[in-house]
């Protein structure tokens, strides 16, 4: 059973609801023999139990890839995915690209112009052509 | 090759001369066979024919000097000829004396006693003529004829061969590959080595009374009771960690293991393998006693130990540590690492097994890859995907022989 969006039953005035973290799972593939995966192999020796016994809203898969390089994939709830090679990597820097995939919205990278959204009507209204005075030309 | 008959120096045919003339042309044939010599070396592959002629050439060589200055005295004009013609005689002489000693002494050669198992005479058969059958009829040609006989193959056949011819290794007739057994015996090859080194060093001193030391090679394989001498012996380090052993009855104890005749087979007189002698539940027991022991510091700086020890241990084990790997061998502990195979490195899955990892309820893992096909199962699409397909006729897995689409090559323009 995965992690789906609870139905928006109330709306969230202005940022105040509850917060649901976008990633809902998180593959680590991993080789038994390759060199590149000697990083990855001790970031789910040591680190990993302790992440995901963190991150309990976190569907965690650990399997082999033979001869593959190491990677890291996090599905969202928006239904994409995002996965990252971490070859050659140590255990700490794997740790870092672990905590960017939480805290990834799943989106595709764009530039974010206007960081404040708002769902509230404005106060003027939505103009209209067909309402109001007119204008003379 | 055929061996040259000495002359013998009679004076009737070769009288001796010291006349200064006599000693020229002496000089002049020995030139002229230095000339010979250099013509048959200078061809790379000389044929019978050269050969023999430079075999005469060397005895005329041999026997001119004086019978040349003899000649000399008669007719100084044409010595050289003279020489030759005499020369001949003599050879020819030699030549006959030669063979008739050569098979006299073949004649009284004893026959070659051999284990080998050789064909059988061979058997004639009756010709077409002499045959008595009635129901004989010639062939009148080979097709179709069974063939009989002949050596084809006789020497493939391993009945042929005598036991005596069998191949024997040096050492045991399987590598022994146990952890514990290879550190235990590499103890025991150390403590025989330093033995082995230590008396044949007595050996070359003069005077010694020991008796020569047998082989390493040909030393009694390994028994129980020679464990227990092992065991027995206690090794010492001295200052720069040369191993010695402790006592001079340890040195003379190892003596006589190493003085035993080694074992035969009774039937072949062939020399048996070593076997292991020690089971692997006594080896650790030893091992436990001896793991206060600083014998794996003991240092094989010097190369006549090394090799005594190096070898010893092939005989015992089987494991031949090359020589590239011998010049980084420093210690007995050195050599227990080349013989040791490292043990195979545990799968990750197998250590996370042990982990609090697979306890979380949030936390999945798979000891194979994760298949597309196994995907379809974890949610119960599979059976569904199968029975489609089947419907339809297409292959289950894979492509089915089906290549690419060729409308995608049709639409790229290739």
């Amino acid at each position: 059973m995965t992690v789906v969006a609870l139905k928006q039953v109330t709306t969230g005035r202005n940022g105040v609801g509850a917060f649901i973290l976008q990633c809902k799972k998180m593959d680590f593939h991993y080789c038994d023999w390759a060199g590149s995966s000697k990083g990855m192999n001790g970031f789910i020796k040591s680190i990993l139990p302790k992440f995901a016994a963190a991150h309990p809203q976190i569907e965690f898969t650990v399997s082999p890839r033979p001869s593959k390089h190491p990677v890291i994939i996090g599905h969202y709830i928006n239904g994409r995915e995002k996965a990252i090679c971490v070859r050659n990597l140590e255990p700490l820097q794997i740790l870092k690209k672990v905590e960017l995939l939480r805290d990834a919205s799943g989106e595709k990278l764009r530039r974010v112009t206007k960081p404040v959204q708002s769902i509230n009507e404005s106060v003027r209204g939505v103009w209209s052509p067909y309402h109001g005075n007119g204008i003379q030309v | 090759m055929r061996r040259l008959a000495r002359l013998p120096s009679s004076p009737s045919v070769l009288p001796t001369s010291s006349t200064t003339t006599g000693a020229r042309t002496a000089a002049a044939s020995l030139l002229k066979c230095e000339l010979i010599k250099t013509q048959n070396l200078s061809s790379a592959r000389p044929n019978r024919q050269t050969w023999q002629n430079g075999i005469q050439s060397q005895r005329r060589c041999l026997s001119s000097t004086s019978q040349l200055a003899a000649t000399e005295k008669t007719t100084p004009g044409s010595d050289a000829e003279a020489a030759a013609v005499v020369a001949d005689e003599v050879v020819e002489y030699e030549e006959e004396e030669f063979v008739q000693r050569r098979r006299a002494k073949k004649s009284k050669r004893a026959p070659i006693q051999t284990d080998l198992v050789f064909p059988d005479a061979i058997k004639g058969t009756a010709a077409p003529g002499e045959v008595t059958d009635p129901d004989y009829v010639p062939a009148e040609s080979g097709l179709g004829l069974e063939e009989v006989g002949g050596l084809e193959g006789w020497w493939d056949n391993p009945q042929h061969w005598g036991p005596s011819k069998k191949y024997v290794g040096y050492g045991p007739r399987e590598k022994i590959t146990e952890p514990e057994m290879l550190e235990v015996l590499t103890r025991r090859a150390l403590t025989e080595a330093i033995a082995a080194s230590f008396f044949s060093q007595q050996e070359k001193r003069p005077g010694h009374r020991s008796g020569k030391l047998p082989a390493l090679s040909t030393i009694e394989p390994l028994k129980g009771d020679t464990i227990k001498t092992t065991d027995k012996t206690k090794l010492e380090l001295k200052a720069d960690g040369t191993p010695r052993l402790a006592t001079v009855g340890d040195y003379f104890r190892i003596l006589q293991v190493l003085r035993r005749p080694p074992p035969r087979d009774e039937a072949t007189s062939l020399p048996v393998p070593p076997t292991p002698g020690i089971t692997i539940w006594k080896a650790r027991a030893l091992l436990k006693k001896w793991q206060n022991s600083d014998w794996k510091s003991a240092s094989l700086a010097d190369p006549a130990l090394k090799f005594h020890v190096a070898k010893r241990l092939y005989y015992l084990t089987g494991h031949m540590v090359p020589d590239a790997k011998l010049l980084i061998v420093k210690t007995a502990g050195d050599l227990v690492a080349q013989v040791v195979t490292p043990p195979q490195p545990k799968k990750l899955i197998e250590v996370l097994e042990a982990s609090e990892l697979p306890t979380l309820p949030n936390v999945q893992m798979f000891p194979r890859r994760v298949t597309p096909v196994d995907k379809e199962k974890m949610v119960g699409r599979w059976k569904i995907i199968t029975k489609e397909l089947q419907q339809r006729d297409l292959p289950i897995i894979g492509t089915g022989g089906y290549g690419k689409a060729v409308e995608k090559k049709w639409a790229a323009g290739n």
